[in-house]
């Protein structure tokens, strides 16, 4: 069965706002490593069963996150099961509403976030970043909150990372025609493949 | 005119040879005794005599009702054992011995004795266990318990009982039966390594099995060039590993390492699509077939695992057993290969099972897959098997099989031999009390002899 890259399609909000991010994760897998990957990607509600076979879903947006009560009880069953949830706030900013509203609704359904270490192995797990988690140019030109993030976050369920939470917009970073990649110095969607790599082999 | 004396002599005559007559008749009678008793002797001693059986019993706490002395005293030449139970170790034991001294064993019982048959194992779970097989001739309820007392009443149908418990504390007694438990290695010395590329059944599998309690080392492909994992070891080695798991993907460098590891004594799980790789082919169960998707959304109902993609066995290799079957294709299957075993599981995505199935199925997929893997690992010899000799004269796994394997089968209907026949003439002659009777009826009779001359 071949890996397939799912975004999460949530009831509030703007879900489907990095819709170039899919593709492009897919294209760096496909090119540096001999996973099978599904050639695209799938578009899965967060209150569906079906989210449960796609155990990397990830999960963005700009504007206020609200679950359902079904969303919530099925993120819980998600993440206790085994699966890896990665969110990326769009807006990069730590008093924007998507960060305020989803790191609550996480906090309810799962507990509360804590920083990754910038030692940890998902910064190992293919490429190294030796830094943590590599900086984006949003936060590097001083837009949204002017900061730039040193940790992720995280929230573990059964002793396993379950969600990973980024402030750092690698929904904006990665958000283009992976055609595009060529004008790149240094392909930033490395960082996706470490994701992927993660999410299957912890 | 007769004398005084004459009138006088006349009667004492007469009652001298009267007694005289007696006297001989007497004497005659003992030296008749006396040669009669000689010949009687003489016949004892040159016919041969069949020996009155020696009874001896075996009561319902499976020991022998006599002294061993006093049967080694006896010199019977048959024996007859009549069983109210089955006998213990130590007399059969003494029972073996007394027939291959040359002596006949007759083996009776009044009725059927019940057959019961049990094994214990401890399982490889993280909380420990012990699992328990008994099978019985009837249906019956017996009571298991061990050093530490009384663990359960169990039921066993025709079918025999299948169950779990704890950890034992030392033997386990099951009605008659009784059985030191079979330890299996620990997970501390069966190391598991899983081999594949990168995918999320090779994820939730080492999952499971470091749920199961299992010591897992990983190598998956990421690339051609690059392969990841945990623990020190990448390829298989027989000092460090008891079991590789091949999943579809595996480098090839560790897949040609396999069939040496399986026939050294290893055991080797290939699953799915693996079965295909040229490189197991001389030790897979058999050539895998067409790949059958599996139901979606099955792996959530009553048979979680319809809901799987399966690549079927569909030729079994010489020498495999099939295990488990999905709509009439094979659907696990196993052979051994030298020493060692290989296990063929066609299931290629178990991990929607634990994922998407329903609130049970982590458990259960995690303990399916450490039965397979508990299946194909080969047990710690011997010392797991070594009991005590206190245990050894008790614990009996199959106390009727082992009666059946050293003493035959008993007859059914001990009434019947108990009433045997009577001895025979030259068996009741005692000698000692022959010769007796004929010396002391010869002396007697020699002496009266001689008394009759004197008078």
């Amino acid at each position: 069965m071949k890996f397939t890259f799912a975004t999460v399609q949530y009831e509030s909000g703007d879900w489907d706002s990095a819709p170039l991010l899919a593709a492009n994760v897919i294209d760096a897998v496909a090119r540096y490593t001999s996973i099978d990957v599904a050639p695209s990607g799938a578009i899965v509600p967060l209150s569906s069963e079906a989210l449960l076979r796609y155990p990397l879903a990830y999960l963005t947006g700009h504007l206020p996150v609200r679950f359902t009560a079904a969303e919530r009880a099925m993120l819980r069953k998600y993440c206790d099961r085994g699966g890896l949830l990665f969110v990326d706030d769009h807006n990069h900013d730590v008093d924007g509403v998507f960060h305020k509203t989803c790191t609550e609704e996480l906090g309810q359904a799962l507990g509360p976030l804590a920083n990754i270490p910038n030692t940890h192995p998902l910064y190992k797990a293919f490429f190294t970043f030796r830094d943590g988690p590599p900086t984006t140019s949003h936060e590097l030109n001083g837009w949204g909150d002017n900061l730039v993030h040193d940790h992720l976050q995280g929230i573990e369920r059964n002793g396993r990372l379950a969600v990973i939470y980024s402030s750092k917009d690698y929904s904006s970073e990665w958000s283009f025609h992976p055609e595009n990649k060529k004008f790149l110095s240094v392909d930033n969607t490395r960082f996706g493949v470490n994701l992927v790599v993660y999410a299957l082999t912890r | 005119m007769p004398s005084r004396a004459d009138g006088l002599s006349a009667p004492v005559a007469t009652s001298g040879a009267s007694s005289t007559q007696v006297l001989r008749v007497v004497g005659a009678a003992l030296h008749g005794i006396g040669v009669v008793c000689m010949l009687l002797l003489a016949w004892r001693l040159f016919t041969p005599v069949q020996d009155q059986p020696l009874s001896a019993a075996v009561s319902t706490s499976g020991t022998l009702d006599q002294s061993v002395a006093t049967l080694l005293r006896s010199r019977r030449d048959t024996i007859e054992v009549t069983l109210d139970a089955v006998p213990d170790a130590r007399s059969r034991a003494f029972f073996r011995a007394v027939r291959g001294s040359g002596h006949v064993l007759r083996v009776t019982a009044p009725r059927v004795l019940p057959a019961l048959a049990v094994a214990a194992e401890e399982e490889w779970r993280a909380s420990g266990g012990t699992r328990l097989q008994v099978v019985a001739a009837d249906s019956a309820r017996h009571a298991a318990q061990d050093a530490a007392g009384l663990i359960d009443s169990i039921a066993i149908d025709s079918a025999g009982l299948r169950t779990r418990s704890g950890p034992l504390a030392g033997a386990l007694h099951v009605g008659r039966a009784g059985v030191a438990p079979l330890v299996a290695t620990s997970p501390t010395e069966a190391r598991v390594l899983v081999l594949g590329s990168a995918t999320w059944e090779s994820r939730f599998l080492v999952a499971a099995l470091e749920e199961a309690g299992w010591p897992v080392d990983v190598a998956v492909s990421l690339s051609p060039k690059v392969t990841i994992g945990q623990g020190a070891a990448r390829l298989p080695s027989r000092d460090r590993h008891a079991i590789v798991v091949l999943l579809p993907g595996a480098p090839s460098s560790a897949m040609a390492a396999l069939p040496a590891f399986v026939r050294s004594g290893g055991g080797v799980v290939i699953v799915g699509e693996a079965a295909r790789s040229a490189g197991v082919a001389a030790i897979r169960a058999g050539a895998p077939g067409a790949t059958m998707r599996g139901e979606v959304g099955a792996e959530a109902g009553d048979e979680p695992r319809h809901g799987l993609d399966l690549v079927p066995v569909a030729t079994l290799a010489p020498g495999s057993v099939a295990l488990e079957s999905r709509d009439g294709r094979v659907a696990v299957a196993a052979r051994r290969v030298g020493a060692g075993r290989v296990m063929q599981v066609g299931y290629d995505n178990s991990w929607l099972w634990r994922m998407a199935g329903d609130d049970q199925s982590p458990d259960a997929h995690r303990r399916w897959w450490s039965a397979l893997l508990s299946g194909i690992v080969s047990q710690r010899e011997p010392e797991s098997r070594i009991v005590t000799t206190a245990e050894s004269d008790t614990l009996d796994a199959a106390p009727v099989a082992a009666l059946a394997r050293d003493l035959g089968l008993p007859t059914v209907g001990g009434g019947a031999v108990r009433s045997m026949a009577s001895p025979s003439l030259a068996a009741s002659l005692d000698p000692r009390w022959l010769l007796a009777t004929a010396l002391l009826s010869l002396v007697v009779s020699w002496t009266l002899r001689r008394w009759r001359g004197l008078a």
